[in-house]
């Protein structure tokens, strides 16, 4: 920590807490998060009034239920509080971090709800395995462009319809590379080059833009 | 197979548990895949950006229910700062967060369970264990040997504050902290799901609250140890399994 030195802590400031950093104090997402990580409640104050809506919104956008995302962010906020301590600030931000957590909990989410109700619809175990979950899904064509900003938008639109298809219903449909390819019709092998060439795609376009 | 393909798709958590274990053992050593899902962290935060008319906000009561659980969730400890010479390069931070994401309990469907249960009688001991207050002492002794044994591994349940470890040293598993209430009649029950298909093993009952139990049990070809909510006295075959965690 060479930002600390010594002689910027004046000792007639009352700190709020001996241990922690002055939370109230304007201080970076990282290092709040950071400082939650060492156990400080009050920097997490701090990373909660920043972080819960972008939460929420994700969760709603991919659950598309106020009282699941609500829920959702609630698990993803709470793991974020207990996996602070692995959080190492200048290897990668904070907010992707928690971001990265939130759309994990909202996809699991999806793919848990989808996976009880094929149950409930299915009677025998064995018809269920020979089901592949993708035939069983009903195709609902959700607009996922009034889910993207204009910048954000602006940068997709320089894929191809394939690449970006896959990725808005991966990232935002919760499906998986195998529901996407059947979802889409194309083959598995070509589902996950369309993807990875999608995404790094997107990265170079958003550096230019 | 290719396994770099498949990089994006798992940064847009698009792989299936099969394949994401794959592409992780992957990652680990290939230091391409690392630097190329770095690369895509602005991209991943770009998607996630809320769109031109979004307005939602986070409820208020998403504060109190967050800082509540917080106060008594226990933090993991930090990662060591040293790695071994010959252990492959760290990951970046993104790719942290995955990999703990991949140690997160994983909440099986019940579909595994049912259809696991079909397959083998089982001869049912849902055993009720506070009995005494010397009892519930040596269970919580038993329960911090366990925690405290050399290879013990501590599992997140997404269940109130309590926490699973196992050690296959000891022999078993302890549940350890503060569950979610329960309505009058109900109460959480402990199963060893075997890798094998047959059907999961019952374990012990417990209540709602705080408590530190220990479950000393066969863990050979266990698959993942659930949690169920049954009514009081425990069941045969899991009822309602509320979190699973693969082991």
């Amino acid at each position: 920590m060479e930002r600390r030195h010594l002689h910027a802590v004046s000792d007639d400031v009352p700190r709020v807490s001996r241990h922690e950093p002055d939370a109230t104090a304007a201080q970076s997402l990282d290092d709040l998060l950071a400082a939650s990580g060492r156990g400080s409640a009050q920097a997490f104050e701090g990373v909660y009034s920043a972080m819960a809506t972008p939460v929420y919104r994700l969760a709603l956008r991919i659950v598309r239920d106020p009282g699941m995302a609500e829920d959702i962010a609630q698990e993803a906020l709470v793991e974020a509080w207990r996996k602070a301590p692995e959080f190492q600030p200048g290897r990668g931000s904070a907010k992707t971090w928690m971001l990265t957590i939130a759309h994990r909990r909202a996809v699991d989410r999806v793919r848990r709800e989808q996976r009880q109700r094929q149950q409930m619809e299915t009677e025998a175990a064995v018809a269920e395995r020979e089901a592949t979950p993708a035939d069983q899904d009903t195709v609902v064509e959700v607009d996922f462009r009034r889910w993207q900003s204009e910048r954000v938008r602006g940068a997709l639109d320089t894929l191809t319809d394939i690449q970006r298809e896959a990725i808005e219903l991966a990232y935002y449909g919760g499906c998986t590379q195998t529901e996407v390819a059947a979802q889409l019709g194309v083959p598995l092998g070509t589902t996950k080059t369309r993807i990875r060439d999608g995404m790094k795609r997107l990265r170079d376009a958003l550096e230019e833009g | 197979m290719d396994l770099h393909e498949m990089v994006g798709a798992y940064a847009l958590h698009a792989l299936d548990d099969d394949d994401a274990r794959r592409f992780e053992e992957h990652l680990a050593h290939c230091d391409e895949c690392q630097a190329e899902l770095a690369s895509l962290e602005g991209a991943l935060d770009a998607l996630a950006e809320p769109g031109d008319d979004e307005s939602a906000v986070a409820p208020v009561s998403l504060h109190a229910s967050v800082f509540d659980e917080i106060a008594h969730t226990t933090q993991v400890s930090a990662p060591e700062p040293t790695t071994a010479p010959d252990s492959p390069a760290e990951p970046a931070s993104l790719d942290a967060a995955r990999a703990s994401a991949a140690r997160r309990p994983r909440r099986l469907g019940p579909r595994l369970l049912v259809a696991a249960a079909g397959l083998l009688a089982v001869v049912a001991v849902g055993v009720g264990f506070f009995a005494s207050g010397a009892d519930e002492r040596a269970l919580a002794d038993e329960a911090e040997r366990v925690r405290t044994a050399d290879d013990s591994i501590e599992y997140a349940l997404g269940l109130g504050a309590a926490t699973l470890h196992v050690s296959q040293a000891e022999g078993g598993v302890a549940l350890i902290g503060d569950t979610p209430d329960l309505p009058d009649g109900e109460t959480y029950q402990v199963w060893v799901v075997p890798a094998d298909g047959s059907a999961p093993v019952p374990g012990p009952v417990l209540g709602d609250g705080e408590l530190a139990l220990a479950w000393i049990t066969e863990l050979d070809g266990a698959a993942a140890v659930a949690i169920s909510v049954e009514p009081e006295g425990g069941s045969e075959t899991p009822t309602e399994v509320v979190t699973a965690v693969e082991l």
